[in-house]
């Protein structure tokens, strides 16, 4: 039995994850050849005759200091974004982003094994930090699990495969979560960890999850009044 | 669409600063779709407003409500309750909705807090460009689909005038293209010529070039 | 009623939309996490006391995702009601924003070009078939 887990263990963190990066790779490789082909360039020549720049807020500044400038224009800034207008989800979906890149990749277990057997490793965070990181991702996961079932509009949209995914990103965190404290059977909480994990990792480009690749096409390169680099593409 | 542009802070203040309870109406139509009377530039007008408000000491309830349309009676029946509780109303539609509003609720006060520019078309995001005078008698079928009301500075409907430059520039500016060049060689490219030989009855109007304007906030993009 | 006439021309021209579009459409519809913060910046949602059903991921989800993944081939029925949910809840004011960055707009155009072709469209003088 030991020497089947220790078998099992080793195939899953190396071949097995070499192998569902590649996926995650190929399907972001996928993602993009689509994008590229689904989208045109724009060319757009046409210059404003004129440009002039006009100080229409000036009566906010009129007779402040250069810092309280600076603050105003930041809270009058803010709150046009998700911030002001649902600041509870915007800073939880903000942490959670945030947080789950940050938890897998810092964490002290996985620098080391990818050290091990790969040779690379990076920084590590503290692991009483991460303790509370993963702890924060799974409380947010309810959250929007919570959101997901209580908030009308939300309820509304959602279809069983929004759960599924949601579950498919929360399970590697518990059973995290469970395996460090010891908490159930050791190594069937690490076995559901790497695989679960590895199957969200390879999940990313073919499911919901593909907002991470697609985020990053349609803020930069599509053109539009809420990307964050004027693109010159169009759909 | 119609354009319009939100005009300065101090002007809309200045209008409002002696009321407690603001209105502000958004339309949902053209000054949406021109970045300038939506939902979220009639929030961010009332959180600027709030602001001015706030630095003069005074506490001000504001409520926001967009509308389909300000040039509708259906769509302007929907803000008849939130009328009656508040002191005065700012309109962020064009002019035709603000005049709207007025004669609707004529008892409340009525501000505009967009100057309403021109029909004008999208050149990009943000960056609009007059195209249309509303002249009431178009003549675009004989002038190749450029309109000599609008783009000529003299709005001349009977060829050029003698100050186009050697570029086909008018002699108003160097970045305004003559509008009469662009129309014989668009006519002659598509061989039809003889549409400009008849004499046109003129019209009297007073116009310049056709202008273009960038949504404030937007001056970035177009940065040269 | 749940009649579904395939061989019709306007079908083709239905075809040949969804095919135009067919891009966008999947990656949009496959990309949307049905976050539903899309419905703050929908007026229309906010000025009517947030109805769910006014929210522009849901338009769009349930106008030419329906639409789509039928390959346009539902019932007229369907469509009346798709045409109610894109035009009576939507005027395509384009202001609709996404965190993710899909472009609502242009989903919710393609429905509308779908079902003009099926003819429903609003007339603007209350006797339209929408």
């Amino acid at each position: 039995m030991s020497y089947f887990f220790y078998d099992l263990y080793s195939v899953l963190c190396g071949p097995v994850f070499v192998f569902s990066l590649l996926i995650f790779a190929a399907g972001c490789l996928y993602r993009i050849i689509q994008f590229a082909r689904f989208t045109r360039r724009i060319n757009s020549h046409y210059k404003p005759a004129s440009n002039p720049v006009t100080d229409d807020r000036a009566i906010l500044f009129r007779e402040k200091p250069g810092i309280e400038k600076v603050f105003i224009s930041l809270k009058l800034k803010i709150k046009r974004t998700i911030f002001g207008t649902n600041p509870v989800m915007g800073i939880v979906s903000l942490v959670f982003h945030i947080l789950i890149f940050v938890t897998p990749v810092f964490l002290s277990a996985h620098n080391i094994l990818s050290d091990h057997y790969f040779g690379i490793s990076l920084f590590v965070l503290p692991d009483k930090l991460m303790n509370g990181f993963t702890v924060c991702i799974i409380m947010i996961c309810l959250f929007f699990l919570m959101r997901r079932i209580l908030s009308p509009r939300v309820r509304l949209l959602s279809t069983i495969n929004d759960y599924f995914i949601l579950l498919l990103v929360m399970i590697p965190f518990i059973s995290a979560f469970n395996a460090y404290h010891q908490f159930f059977n050791y190594r069937t909480c690490l076995l559901i960890h790497i695989i679960s994990g590895e199957i969200a990792i390879m999940a990313v480009p073919f499911t919901r999850l593909g907002h991470m690749p697609f985020l990053i096409f349609s803020r930069f390169f599509i053109s539009g009044e809420y990307n964050w680099k004027p693109g010159n593409r169009t759909w | 669409m119609i354009k319009a542009k939100r005009k300065p802070l101090d002007e809309i203040f200045n209008m409002v600063k002696d009321y407690s309870r603001i209105l502000c109406v958004g339309c949902g139509a053209c000054t949406s779709v021109c970045l300038a009377g939506g939902q979220r530039e009639t929030e961010i007008l009332t959180q600027e407003l709030s602001e001015c408000f706030s630095q003069k000491g005074q506490r001000v309830e504001f409520s926001v409500f967009v509308t389909e349309r300000q040039c509708n009676a259906e769509y302007l029946a929907d803000i008849e309750d939130m009328v009656k509780e508040h002191d005065c109303i700012i309109s962020t539609a064009c002019g035709v909705g603000v005049q709207y509003l007025a004669e609707k609720y004529e008892s409340k006060p009525v501000f505009p807090a967009l100057n309403t520019m021109f029909i004008g078309l999208d050149r990009d995001i943000a960056f609009f460009e007059e195209r249309c005078r509303t002249c009431g008698n178009c003549k675009l079928g004989y002038t190749g689909g450029i309109c000599p009301v609008t783009c000529c500075a003299k709005s001349l409907l009977n060829g050029p005038c003698s100050g186009t430059n050697a570029d086909g520039s008018c002699e108003v500016s160097r970045d305004v293209p003559c509008a009469w060049n662009k129309i014989y060689e668009r006519l002659k490219a598509q061989n039809r010529l003889e549409n400009i030989l008849p004499i046109q009855p003129p019209m009297d109007w007073i116009d310049k070039g056709p202008a273009s304007f960038i949504q404030s906030g937007y001056e970035k993009r177009y940065r040269k | 009623m749940t009649v579904i006439d395939n061989n019709d021309a306007a079908m083709n021209k239905i075809q040949k939309i969804i095919s135009n579009k067919k891009g966008v459409i999947k990656l949009s519809l496959s990309a949307c996490v049905h976050c539903s913060i899309c419905s703050d910046s929908c007026f229309l949602f906010n000025s009517h006391n947030c109805d769910p059903t006014y929210t522009p991921s849901y338009k769009a989800i349930n106008s030419i995702g329906r639409i789509y993944k039928k390959k346009g081939r539902i019932s007229d029925d369907e469509y009346k009601e798709i045409g109610h949910l894109i035009w009576d809840k939507c005027v395509l004011c384009m202001r609709c924003y996404c965190p993710v960055g899909i472009s609502i707009p242009i989903l919710i155009s393609a429905a509308r070009s779908i079902c003009r072709e099926k003819g429903i469209y609003r007339t603007y003088d209350g006797n339209g078939e929408s």
